[in-house]
């Protein structure tokens, strides 16, 4: 495998060329799918196989940021962005950065940097597991209404009940809608007709302190709150939240690039790998359904809590391993999951090509 | 025409931030940021590129950024030559 090794001459070290394609594609296929950056995927992978910790974040944003071109391009072109909507959620989210900075610095100040990190790693680990429960439950709870609504649907009266039922479980977006705070917007795309500014502005800001907090992209934090906050469609959120991710690694990339902690061969080559994975990621958001997304998306963040709480475990027991582990689990669990995306991918198209026409592709060769 | 002029300023507005705060910090910068790379036995582009580094960081960080955005975009441009989206996303989950 040493042939495919490269030079990297501003992190000073060799790396393999296929590791840095492959990782960037399976990051790629995932974030045009989620609508994430994934660099709690990138970072540690490549931390793992030896680039220092600040270069992996630096390069790990830039090449976000080339890739979101991409998958924001697509989106754009499937009519899943809400630009009105991405545009506010930036703007209230960088102000909500600057504040949870501002809260970890008090913090450090309080505690020390070994009290705050310990903080900010259970926090992180609380946060991914409540969401990625949260959602599991509510996929779970969708899945039998459905299956409950399609025993009844002969009986309509029993249809009118479920209804009903339905609605008050979704009743939050609808609840938040009705607050009338001046000035009210609408969001077209979403198919939001009327919701206060300030209670978008609130989410935002929130997302974003958390985001600064945690001092994480916050892919992860905005596509949720979209969904079960706003009521925005799943895919809507994908694509808005990747509208979101361009703009903000732009400025992190350009910033970490000034430092001198970008390393851009690396950069570059990942982003080949993670463009063509963007392609695929993104036309998976058109062939798979809303929950679908979502119930991916919840086992994949509950996962990343997992890892991090594998890497608390390093200094407790002092053991190193833990760190690698962790790593390694990241990365199996992204592999993984950019498999069963293509596979959902191409078995939805089969399926939607072989309704279309009609006719069934298995059968040639059977006459 | 709305939104991509939107877009753009915000772009636009993204950049001069930047720049402005680069050109107007305060104070020394770390040691550590002030690493220069070997350039001893490199050849072609990673000469060029370690000398930029060593030379003019901020010349180094429009170089990378201004890289990924061309890359970008033309990837983007032949992506969509080749995939044309057709129908629209799920609005209904």
């Amino acid at each position: 495998m040493d042939i495919f090794n490269i030079y990297l001459p501003i992190a000073e070290i060799q790396f393999n060329v296929i590791l840095l394609f492959v990782l960037g594609f399976c990051v790629g296929v995932l974030g045009g799918f989620f609508g994430v950056g994934g660099g709690w995927i990138v970072t540690p992978t490549l931390n793992i196989f030896g680039f220092p910790m600040d270069y992996a974040i630096g390069t790990d944003i830039t090449y976000i940021f080339g890739t979101s071109i991409v998958s924001t391009k697509i989106h754009s072109g499937l009519g899943n962005i809400d630009w009105k909507l991405g545009i506010i959620s930036i703007v209230s989210s960088v102000i909500g950065v600057e504040v949870g900075a501002q809260f970890i610095m008090y913090l450090g100040k309080t505690y020390g940097t070994e009290g705050l990190d310990s903080i900010v790693r259970w926090s992180f680990i609380t946060l991914l597991i409540f969401l990625g429960s949260f959602m599991l439950y509510d996929y779970f709870v969708v899945q039998k209404r459905l299956s409950e609504e399609e025993r009844k649907a002969d009986d309509p009266k029993q249809t009118h009940i479920s209804r009903i039922q339905k609605k008050k479980k979704t009743a939050l977006p609808i609840r938040l809608q009705s607050i009338r705070l001046f000035p009210m917007v609408s969001f077209k795309t979403s198919g939001i007709k009327s919701v206060s500014f300030w209670i978008v502005f609130v989410i935002f800001f929130i997302a974003g302190v958390l985001q600064g907090f945690l001092g994480v992209g916050g892919g992860f934090i905005k596509m949720p709150a979209m969904i079960y906050l706003l009521g925005v469609p799943t895919v809507i959120a994908v694509g808005t939240d990747l509208f979101n991710v361009l703009i903000t690694s732009i400025y992190g990339g350009f910033t970490y690039a000034i430092k001198g902690r970008v390393e851009l061969i690396a950069a570059v080559i990942m982003f080949f790998g993670g463009a063509l994975g963007a392609i695929f990621g993104s036309t998976a958001t058109k062939y798979v359904r809303g929950y679908g997304i979502r119930l991916l998306f919840a086992i994949m963040i509950i996962v990343a809590g997992g890892s991090v709480v594998i890497k608390q475990l390093e200094k407790p027991l002092g053991m190193p391993i833990f760190n690698d582990i962790s790593g390694y689990v990241v990365v199996g669990a992204a592999m993984l999951m950019t498999s069963v995306v293509l596979w959902k991918l191409i078995s939805s198209y089969y399926k939607l090509k072989k309704s279309e026409i009609g006719f069934d592709p298995d059968s040639i060769g059977k006459h | 025409m709305f939104k991509k002029f939107f877009s753009r300023c915000l772009l636009l507005l993204c950049f001069l931030a930047t720049n402005i705060c680069y050109l107007f910090a305060e104070g020394k910068p770390a040691t550590e940021l002030n690493k220069t790379v070997k350039v001893e036995g490199l050849t072609g582009l990673n000469l060029f590129l370690a000398q930029t580094y060593n030379s003019n960081r901020l010349l180094f960080a429009v170089i990378s950024t201004g890289t990924i955005v061309i890359l970008g975009v033309i990837v983007t441009y032949i992506v969509s030559l080749f995939i044309k989206p057709a129908g629209h996303a799920h609005k209904e989950e």
